[in-house]
């Protein structure tokens, strides 16, 4: 472990100026050493439990590198982290639109809580089954509302930051929520008739 | 009142749920992911080694040999409206603006290419093995000796024959023979993919239904114009290749008489005449444009709601009609799209290819679109069925394994555990090294371990492929250890004796807690 640490520390360059950054001083190790673990979380909440370490480790590298290319046209309009976690936002849908991810993600749900269902009610094993079942539900909500409802339900975007973020009225961030949640509402009291 | 309290109390729970788990980075993620970025960021040349130099500059050779080749001499020209130019044995006469391209004769055909514009041609009979062809962004004309009319635009290109005969083929496509007074329209990529881009925001199965309903009236029209004219050559053209996997064929067949009467009804907008009015070629838009008479006539009864249709109108749903203007490809693209929120809809698009006896790959592909439908409809026995044919179909190579895997998955849940075996074993034998090879291992130790063979379980888990991390697998390998922990702790060691550095926490802990159990 301390021979990776080390390997990090030489890997990532020292970080500049962590606060006060100006959007001309922003370099994409700045970003990365600053964001990675928020990008990293909203990556994982967005794609479920159902994506593996190494789909979301790949689904984060493919954000910072479209941050990296980017980061020319960014002027310091709006907040880093609202640009940032905008363009994680849509690499994720991106990734969310492929049948095979989808389905791929899907199948993973399904099959944790059926190894689950089998485990010891321990609490733990409890708690992974209350949110694969509350994934299996949003699962069934298309990517574009499914990514409006956690932004806003589970990281507390406002509705603005959301339909900047996005590139999308912010109307239809209202609209989306509205039926993610009417969606959501269905297919876990669907859930819970069927239990 | 208290059903939206419980509403309320049902979100909150669930978003408690979802707030409450807060993913961590495995170790090493950030090293991992900051390497690819770094990797990937850096500009070409410190990516690119020799080889690939050697590569660039044969391909820059290759590039300039082929430049510096004399091209015939082919120049473009902008001609007014109006102007007529006898050229090559045919008379040419511009009825709006268009850019053509000088002919070329090659091996006796003569071509003319046009970029945009609406042109008439008056084409003098050809001596046998000589042809006259007009080439647009989307169609190729091939002419025999006729008259006829060209339009071409961004949209796509229309071509109505006045008198005698020409072949009208997509720039992909099969090709179509015209008789004198039919007219047909070849829409370009664009024009399919804002159609396209309807049908992707059809927010529900039924809007998505209603884009492929819309199509049916055309067929209608394709179908009684085709019936009252002299027999066309069978098969209707076709889009570009590229574009074909994603939209149903656009090119439409209408009878200049239709037009006509439709005109008079008043029931489209028509300034002189159907296959006259400039800049009218785009037949996807909304009702109110300036759409040929006929083609807006077809448009305006598909946006209709069926109630208001007329009597002899043929019922939106009828899969014949439905077959002849949506393609296999596009209606099982649909059936894709809505599998999951409507599965009905999705099993009877995907049925309805396959009552068409389609090419093998397409078959295999609607078996899975139909079985997949199936199984979230929660008919596991028909779905076991259908994956079962699946597996065996001989073009069901990209599906093969998947559906093996979960004819297992489906067998088990309805009891056939006998089943469910076989096809994992079948699985096995033609897939060893294939990408659900963990999946299989993962289930058939369950399969073992239900049978209360732990021993099996656990041989079945040390056999399985250690080049991929499967959850799946993982729990099982614990399940199986903590099963045989007691009994054979030497099997207990053999199964956690991997490498568990990218193991997520909580697993870890468990593995670390079963080999607590063993030391002691």
């Amino acid at each position: 472990m301390d021979a990776m640490e080390v390997g990090m520390r030489a890997a990532v360059p020292p970080a500049v100026q962590e606060r006060g950054t100006t959007a001309s001083d922003l370099t994409t190790e700045v970003l990365f050493r600053r964001h990675f673990d928020d990008v990293f979380r909203i990556v994982a909440r967005l794609l479920g439990p159902g994506a593996s370490d190494a789909d979301i480790e790949d689904v984060v590298q493919l954000v910072f590198l479209q941050a990296h290319r980017s980061l020319p046209r960014f002027r310091g309009d709006a907040k880093v982290s609202t640009w940032l976690y905008g363009i994680a936002s849509r690499v994720v849908l991106t990734q969310l639109r492929s049948w095979g991810r989808q389905r791929r993600l899907e199948r993973a749900v399904e099959a944790e809580l059926e190894t689950l269902e089998l485990q010891s009610p321990e609490k733990s094993a409890a708690e992974r089954q209350a949110l694969a079942r509350v994934w299996r539900a949003l699962m069934k909500i298309k990517p574009k509302k499914r990514v409006v409802y956690v932004l806003f339900e589970v990281e507390g975007h406002s509705g603005e930051a959301i339909a900047e973020q996005l590139g999308i009225p912010i109307s239809t961030v209202w609209t989306r929520l509205h039926h993610a949640r009417r969606e959501l509402n269905r297919w876990l009291a669907k859930q819970e008739g069927l239990r | 009142m208290s059903e939206a309290r419980t509403q309320n109390e049902r979100l909150d729970r669930a978003n408690a749920i979802l707030t409450n788990h807060v993913p961590k980075p495995a170790p090493g993620a950030k090293e991992r992911v900051w390497r690819g970025v770094d990797r990937h960021r850096r500009p070409w040349r410190m990516r690119f080694g020799w080889p690939e130099a050697v590569v660039f500059a044969a391909a820059l050779a290759v590039v300039f040999f082929v430049q510096r080749t004399p091209t015939p001499e082919v120049e473009w020209r902008t001609v007014a409206a109006g102007e007529a130019v006898s050229t090559h044995g045919a008379t040419v006469r511009t009825l709006g603006a268009s850019t053509v391209r000088t002919p070329v004769v090659k091996d006796g055909r003569t071509v003319v290419q046009v970029v945009d514009g609406h042109l008439d041609f008056d084409v003098a009979p050809r001596a046998i093995g000589e042809s006259f062809v007009v080439q647009t962004r989307h169609a190729i004309v091939t002419v025999v000796g006729t008259r006829f009319a060209v339009r071409a635009d961004d949209d796509g290109t229309v071509v109505e024959v006045e008198e005698g005969t020409v072949e009208v083929a997509p720039r992909s496509g099969t090709a179509r023979r015209l008789l004198a007074g039919e007219q047909i329209r070849i829409a370009s990529a664009a024009s399919i993919a804002r159609a396209d881009e309807r049908v992707a925001q059809a927010n529900r199965g039924e809007a998505i239904a209603r884009a492929v309903d819309a199509e049916v009236p055309a067929a209608r029209d394709t179908k009684e114009a085709e019936s009252t004219k002299a027999p066309a050559s069978s098969g209707g053209p076709a889009v570009s290749k590229s574009r074909e996997r994603r939209a149903a064929p656009r090119a439409r067949v209408v009878e200049r008489g239709d037009a006509a009467s439709a005109a008079e009804r008043g029931e489209g907008e028509s300034p002189g005449g159907a296959a006259r009015a400039e800049g009218s070629t785009d037949v996807n838009r909304a009702a109110g444009s300036h759409a040929p008479a006929a083609l807006q006539v077809a448009d305006q009864e598909a946006s209709a709601p069926s109630a208001e249709r007329g009597p002899g109108a043929t019922a939106p749903s009828d899969s014949a009609l439905r077959a002849q203007v949506v393609s296999p490809k596009e209606r099982l693209r649909i059936a894709r799209k809505v599998v999951a929120s409507d599965a009905s809809r999705a099993a009877e698009l995907a049925s309805s290819v396959l009552d068409e006896a389609p090419a093998p790959a397409l078959e295999a592909e609607a078996l899975a679109v139909l079985a997949d439908a199936r199984r979230r409809a929660g008919d596991d026995a028909e779905a076991a069925e259908l994956y079962r044919a699946l597996a065996d179909h001989p073009a069901a190579s990209a599906y093969g394994e998947e559906a093996l895997l979960q004819l297992a998955l489906v067998s088990r849940n309805v009891g056939r555990l006998d089943t469910a075996r076989a096809a994992l074993e079948t699985a096995n034998a033609r897939y060893p090294h294939g990408p659900l090879a963990l999946e299989r291992a993962a289930l058939g130790a369950r399969l073992a371990l239900a049978d209360g063979a732990p021993g099996r379980a656990a041989a079945i888990l040390l056999a399985a492929p250690n080049d991929g991390l499967s959850l799946e697998l993982i729990r099982t390998r614990l399940d199986v250890a903590e099963v045989v922990v007691e009994g054979d702790a030497e099997l207990a060691r053999r199964l956690l004796a991997v490498d568990r550095s990218s193991w997520p926490d909580g697993l870890a802990r468990r593995a670390e807690a079963l080999q607590g159990r063993l030391e002691r």
